[in-house]
């Protein structure tokens, strides 16, 4: 059986050495790239800003403590992934980065983004990147992922912060429409991880993840979805009316939203789930009966970048045009 | 990340097989460590002109924000002045 110090050193499908592009993917490029992505807007929607270079850094620092937290989740989990189709090839489970370098590599750069962070943006921001950092890294990974289903409810607060840090990077505080974009990551998080644990679910079951389905069943966690999916997108309104948003979020957040719940309503009426894991590791791949969940999966991330888009396109872009619901709360 | 990734003398089990492969080509390990360390060195260098960059930026809005400061401190001490000898 494996134990998580000789993954590293048996190393299983590559017998390449490390490459500086390995410790790159160790950091989880696409997530980082949502981060930057939903920082940027909540730091543009903000109503103070910083120095240009002050802010790139900033959010530069908010990246690297992403991918800190990233390097560190897969060390840790570098056992499980190791059983799983979708994260077998990973680094660390490859054999080809040692999980004590991605635990340095992690810690390393946490601390680095934590100190660029300090210093050029304000010391509140600092520490919920620190705080951010901590809680994907030992709240989600360590103690709530292998323990309970309800993991990515509580974890997904990590992926939440980003738009909340960047608001601080701008104004050095937290006001109520901070908390609105923490909340609408938060309540996406459910739905969107659960339609992709839908179609892998064997996956999870194989490496003893007790994802919503498999330790809960397909048919709650198709429930769930949809009750999560109608707490967000009324929530995702709460925008335009405190005036963050304006028309164009309103349409995105109205029409997006709409198709988000049909997609929702489809996977409940669907057996998604019910015929185990896709054959291949692929991320979209998929059986017949789970294509509701693959579909919602892909469109969940669409929807919540189009809603962040369009949040930078009115304020970075001067497309804000005011509803007469702004201001109401 | 450093000689310790080097490849260890075998054991006749399957799991340490690829490391044996891996030690036949020991090359591959020294070009991998040094493009590493190239990485690391250019990080290194990233991570100094981003600290001299927050420190010569913060130190010019400081300076600034203090001639301010004076400015208007001035201001108030000959307005004072003006008003002591009215």
């Amino acid at each position: 059986m494996e134990t998580r110090s000789n993954i590293a050193m048996t190393g299983h499908a590559s017998s390449k050495p490390a490459e500086w592009r390995d410790y790159v993917s160790l950091m989880k490029p696409r997530v980082m790239t949502l981060v930057v992505f939903t920082a940027f807007a909540g730091y543009v929607a903000a109503p103070m800003s910083i120095h240009p270079l002050m802010a790139a850094i900033s959010i530069f620092a908010l990246a690297l403590g992403a991918g800190a937290a990233g390097a560190l989740n897969m060390a840790y989990d570098a056992d499980i992934d190791l059983k799983m189709r979708r994260t077998r090839l990973r680094p660390v489970p490859l054999g080809k980065v040692r999980q004590e370098d991605a635990y340095g590599f992690g810690l390393v750069a946490s601390a680095l983004a934590v100190v660029l962070m300090t210093l050029s943006a304000n010391m509140f921001a600092a520490a919920m990147l620190a705080f951010s950092i901590f809680f994907y890294a030992v709240i989600y990974t360590m103690i709530l992922k292998r323990r309970t289903p309800q993991n990515i409810v509580i974890g997904g607060a990590a992926g939440a912060f980003p738009p909340m840090i960047g608001w601080v990077i701008a104004t050095g505080g937290v006001s109520l429409d901070a908390v609105i974009l923490f909340s609408i990551v938060f309540l996406w998080t459910p739905p969107h991880s659960w339609a992709l644990a839908l179609y892998k679910s064997g996956d999870y079951a194989d490496a003893g993840v007790p994802m919503m389905p498999v330790a809960k069943g397909p048919k709650r966690t198709r429930l769930e979805i949809l009750i999560y999916s109608l707490v967000l997108t009324p929530f995702a309104l709460a925008p335009v009316l405190t005036g963050l948003g304006g028309l164009l979020y309103g349409l995105a957040a109205l029409l997006g939203g709409a198709v988000f719940l049909i997609l929702a309503w489809r996977i409940y009426n669907s057996r998604a789930g019910e015929a185990g894991s896709a054959e291949d590791g692929a991320l979209y791949a998929v059986r017949v009966g789970d294509k509701a969940a693959r579909d919602m999966f892909a469109y969940s991330i669409g929807y919540l970048a189009t809603l962040f888009a369009a949040l930078i396109a009115e304020h970075a872009l001067g497309a804000y045009i005011a509803t007469p619901l702004g201001g109401i709360l | 990340m450093t000689d310790e990734q080097a490849p260890v003398a075998p054991e006749s089990t399957d799991e340490t097989v690829t490391v044996v492969e891996a030690a036949q080509n020991p090359q591959d390990f020294i070009k991998a460590r040094n493009r590493r360390n190239v990485m690391i060195a250019l990080s290194l260098v990233g991570f100094m002109v981003l600290i001299f960059s927050i420190t010569a930026l913060r130190l010019t809005q400081n300076i600034a924000a203090r001639q301010d400061a004076l400015a208007t401190e001035q201001e108030a001490l000959i307005s004072d002045e003006a008003l002591a000898e009215e």
